[in-house]
């Protein structure tokens, strides 16, 4: 009996750190499907509004449909209500979102990104049916296991259970925090195949967004 | 404006050849019927304070309701036919909430009037006629307290502000000649009384009149008899 | 009700079937395609400077007959649009027809619109997402070529409506036989004219001859550039094969 399986795993690893001031979002560029690459030059990265992006690791036709939902959810806002939607908004609608599909999942890992009206940075990840987390730093995708541990012993060491920041503290600057992600970057290609080529990173202040990119391992 | 009325008031779909929709006049003359109702907003938050018409001694005046709450952090007030009202505060509130369930956010005061507005236009597809209410808006969203006015055309538009119902038209003037930007809350109290007071048949009394306020720091607030009764001094004492 | 059903799947298993797979569950009322029949294997999509070039060979295969030798697996779509599709023979001439009807409707409405490569990648894209939504995939993968904007545009699409863009890109077994050599191609040459796109395009098709059954030595090149788009005819290469005679067990 033939089955048909609508699902895939495309790689990838997402992440990113919420700031006093910033917000860090990075993504490998890496498309793979099974043992093979299908692109070098894809990052899942998203922008939805000036403050807000979306960056997506799991079943990338599901991504990119949710990442088409999100956009048309976020013109209609700017429609009825006026101006963009905040990112609290956004991180907000994506539960909804997701969990309407509870019964044939969006495959995704999303991770929403942005500063808050006060210019503070936020981050939140999620399951793949909407459950949210809101922490000061996330990771997502395959080398998520690998780089989680690394950011938790870098930003998260001095925390206890009940001690949950959205921001991370002040001592970690931006360009404190560059350095972290690309280095999780560097060492996540080192081990997970699924995760290299290029890592984009996308830095949001209330100067505005700057990107850069920086070369990984391409084996 | 009833000198060129013709048969084109029946239809309430139908433009007359000048392009007016006669049934939808008609409506905003009814509320002109209604009980007063006085709206103002100030940099600490709104007021809304109404006249209640206690046509009988048998009657219980706190079954008489004009002021609603469509969600924490706005209220309604309103003039006209009441149970017309209450089908235009119930979208008010279903859309408020609608809005927090998928944004988690509190809803705009601009677009829960636009939302009602949508409503109040649509009467074609399910009503036989316009809804026959003005309401004021008073809230507070991220961006400052604010006042929003909608009547049966389903135009919204924000005021300092506003009256509505039979005494509106001396009540706006009044309030055109006190209102100032920099009212504190409670002046906004004692002008809204003042001005009911003016417009009312009735001698004002804590239990004809309904208050309520909406601020940073208490949101919508319905205020008690004692609390009316306490505002009330404020213009007797002098 | 039921027992018609039952009837119909009987009638069913006793049906012989390609790839050894069964389309429909017993008691389904529906049974789609679960898997390809008449297929073709590899496209290759190479960007250069001022264009874009598309290969694929002409065999439509059943299971690993070779059953039809000369199938035009390249469509050209307008004067900046091509399209090169591996996979179920019968679901492309399916899209065939899509695009057909979809380019006769913006004729007629006059309004200047045409396809263009990055709008047909998008509409296509959606198309196989929900055909994949509803179980009822099409067992395609494509590449969409041509000029956006006078810009090279290269588009790669899965069945299951994963889309992607990449400046050189195969499908299918090219993915491990062609995609290596391409890369290192427009590694050492980054800015590719039109003549070395072919050429690098031609020898991919050539790798996979000598390595996968189901390809062959007759091909099909598409070429967009600022002068239009050309699908070529029908070409043939010899295969090299001195060196085989190396492999022990060859002869």
């Amino acid at each position: 009996m033939g089955h048909f399986d609508p699902y895939d795993d495309n790689g990838g690893t997402v992440a990113a750190i919420a700031g006093q001031d910033y917000v860090l979002i990075a993504s490998d560029s890496r498309l793979s499907t099974g043992s093979t690459i299908l692109s070098r030059f894809t990052p899942k990265i998203y922008p939805l509004s000036k403050v807000t992006v979306f960056a997506c690791a799991g079943f990338h036709g599901d991504v990119l449909t949710l990442v088409k939902q999100l956009e048309i959810r976020m013109k209609l806002y700017v429609h009825e209500h006026g101006e963009e939607m905040s990112t609290k908004a956004m991180m907000a609608l994506l539960l909804p979102t997701l969990y309407g599909r509870r019964f044939f999942p969006y495959y995704v890992r999303p991770i929403v990104a942005g500063l808050d009206r006060e210019g503070r940075g936020l981050v939140a990840s999620y399951d793949p049916i909407g459950t949210p987390e809101f922490f000061d730093y996330v990771i997502q995708g395959s080398a998520e296991n690998l780089v989680h541990p690394f950011l938790n012993n870098q930003i998260g060491a001095k925390k206890t259970l009940s001690d949950v920041p959205i921001q991370a503290p002040p001592e970690l600057t931006l360009e404190k925090a560059v350095k972290l992600l690309k280095d999780s970057f560097l060492a996540a290609a080192e081990r997970d195949v699924y995760t290299g080529d290029t890592v984009t990173l996308m830095a949001i202040t209330a100067k505005g967004t700057e990107t850069t990119e920086y070369q990984l391992r391409r084996d | 404006m009833f000198m060129t009325r013709s048969e084109y008031d029946r239809g309430i779909n139908t433009y007359s050849p000048e392009g007016r929709l006669f049934q939808v006049e008609y409506a905003i003359e009814a509320i002109k019927l209604g009980s007063t109702a006085i709206g103002i907003q100030t940099k600490e938050g709104c007021v809304l304070a109404v006249e209640k018409r206690i046509t009988s001694p048998l009657l219980e005046p706190s079954s008489i309701e004009k002021i609603w709450k469509v969600d924490e952090h706005i209220g309604c007030a309103v003039s006209g036919l009441i149970a017309d009202a209450r089908t235009l505060v119930e979208k008010a509130r279903v859309e408020a909430l609608s809005h927090w369930f998928s944004y988690n956010e509190r809803m705009s005061v601009e677009s829960v009037s636009q939302a009602v507005s949508n409503l109040a236009i649509g009467y074609g597809t399910t009503l036989s006629r316009p809804f026959g209410v003005a309401m004021l808006f008073a809230g507070i969203d991220h961006r400052k307290p604010q006042l929003w006015h909608m009547d049966p055309s389903g135009t919204f538009i924000q005021f300092d502000a506003k009256a509505i119902g039979s005494g509106s038209e001396g009540a706006q003037q009044s309030l055109q000649e006190v209102y100032h930007k920099d009212f504190t809350l409670k002046e906004a109290l004692k002008h809204a009384v003042t001005i009911l007071k003016q417009v009312m048949e009735e001698k004002i009394n804590s239990i004809n009149i309904e208050i309520a306020t909406v601020t940073p720091e208490n949101m919508y607030h319905l205020l008690t008899p004692k609390e009316v009764e306490e505002v009330l001094t404020l213009i007797t004492e002098k | 009700m039921a027992k018609r059903y039952d009837i119909n799947s009987a009638l069913l298993r006793d049906l012989p079937l390609i790839n050894g797979s069964h389309s429909s569950a017993v008691g389904q009322p529906k049974a789609h395609t679960q898997s390809p029949s008449v297929s073709g294997t590899a496209v290759i999509g190479v960007a250069f400077k001022g264009g874009i070039v598309l290969a694929a060979d002409t065999v439509g295969s059943y299971g690993t007959l070779c059953k039809l030798r000369t199938i035009p697996r390249l469509l050209r779509v307008n004067k900046s649009t091509v399209l090169a599709m591996s996979g179920d023979y019968a679901d492309f001439q399916y899209i065939e027809q899509l695009i057909a009807k979809k380019t006769m409707q913006d004729f007629c409405s006059d309004d200047g619109y045409e396809w263009t490569p990055k709008s047909l990648h998008s509409w296509l894209t959606r198309i196989l997402y929900n055909a994949r939504s509803k179980f009822d995939p099409l067992w395609n993968s494509y590449v969409v070529g041509g000029l956006e904007d006078g810009v090279p545009y290269l588009g790669g699409l899965t069945m299951l409506g994963i889309s992607y863009t990449a400046p050189y890109m195969a499908t299918g077994f090219g993915r491990f036989i062609a995609q290596p050599f391409l890369a290192d191609q427009l590694e050492k040459n980054p800015e590719m004219d039109e003549a070395a796109a072919r050429e690098v395009a031609i020898h991919s098709l050539r790798l996979l001859y000598y390595r996968n059954r189901e390809s062959s030595n007759k091909y099909q090149l598409t070429v967009v550039t600022k002068d239009g788009s050309v699908l070529e005819p029908i070409k043939e290469f010899e295969g090299v094969w001195d060196t085989a005679l190396m492999i022990r067990g060859y002869d």
